[in-house]
């Protein structure tokens, strides 16, 4: 079986891979456990016969094992689980696919963001040298340099996110 | 079983405001992006207007 490598205070993400990508280094720890082989046989059945994979499903179990020890917030949890999970899911849906729409739209601008940025300050420059642009106005992304075309480019195209 | 899912349910949450983030993040950055492509368009319509050669977009370069 993997090892679990998670930080035990975080609920895993069940279904995404969003929650683990948020954790930086500083907010996860790597933990080594030694279980008993036939332990570790049924936890791996278990968490293959819910279709969930070890690092997600782990650290929730893990969770779930301190959280029991609390009756009175699993009955808050349940009681608010079953008035705001239809809202709270179709939110996440909803939402998931607007994100997906942004980054995909994102994606494909910043391809070409030198060639637009180079094409933008040669614009300016010509209207401004005809007199149609004020000499003085200025656009946020006129101070754009390398560092921040960069960081764009790490958010939407050199990454699996989409 | 029933706790674990109260667990599950505790991840939709965490990724649902992670989600929101990103969603902000995305929907600032498609304002300025979107904003540059549009300034293009309008600077060029502008010197075409007042007779000022500008063929393409790249040919400004």
């Amino acid at each position: 079986m993997k090892e679990p490598t998670r930080d035990l205070k975080a609920p895993a993400s069940l279904g995404t891979n969003n929650a683990i990508e948020h954790w930086t280094a500083a907010e996860k720890i790597r933990i080594k456990l030694s279980l008993p082989l036939e332990f570790a046989e049924r936890l791996k059945r278990f968490i293959a016969d819910k279709g969930l994979f070890a690092d997600d499903a782990l650290p929730v179990l893990i969770e779930y094992g301190l959280d029991s020890q609390d009756e009175c917030t699993l009955e808050r949890l349940r009681q608010e689980r079953d008035k705001d999970l239809p809202k709270i899911d179709s939110k996440h849906a909803v939402l998931r696919f607007q994100a997906y729409q942004y980054f995909m739209i994102n994606q494909a601008i910043t391809m070409k963001l030198n060639i637009s940025l180079e094409i933008n300050r040669r614009l300016k420059a010509l209207c401004k040298a005809n007199g149609l642009l004020d000499i003085s106005a200025r656009d946020e992304w006129d101070g754009w340099g390398h560092e921040i075309v960069d960081e764009l480019f790490k958010r939407y195209v050199f990454t699996n996110k989409a | 079983m029933e706790n674990y899912w109260l667990m599950a349910y505790k991840s939709l949450k965490q990724d649902l405001a992670i989600l929101e983030e990103d969603f902000k993040r995305y929907k600032r950055d498609y304002t300025l992006l979107d904003a540059i492509e549009k300034q293009n368009e309008e600077l060029d319509a502008l010197l075409r207007s007042k007779g000022i050669q500008v063929q393409s977009g790249r040919d400004v370069r």
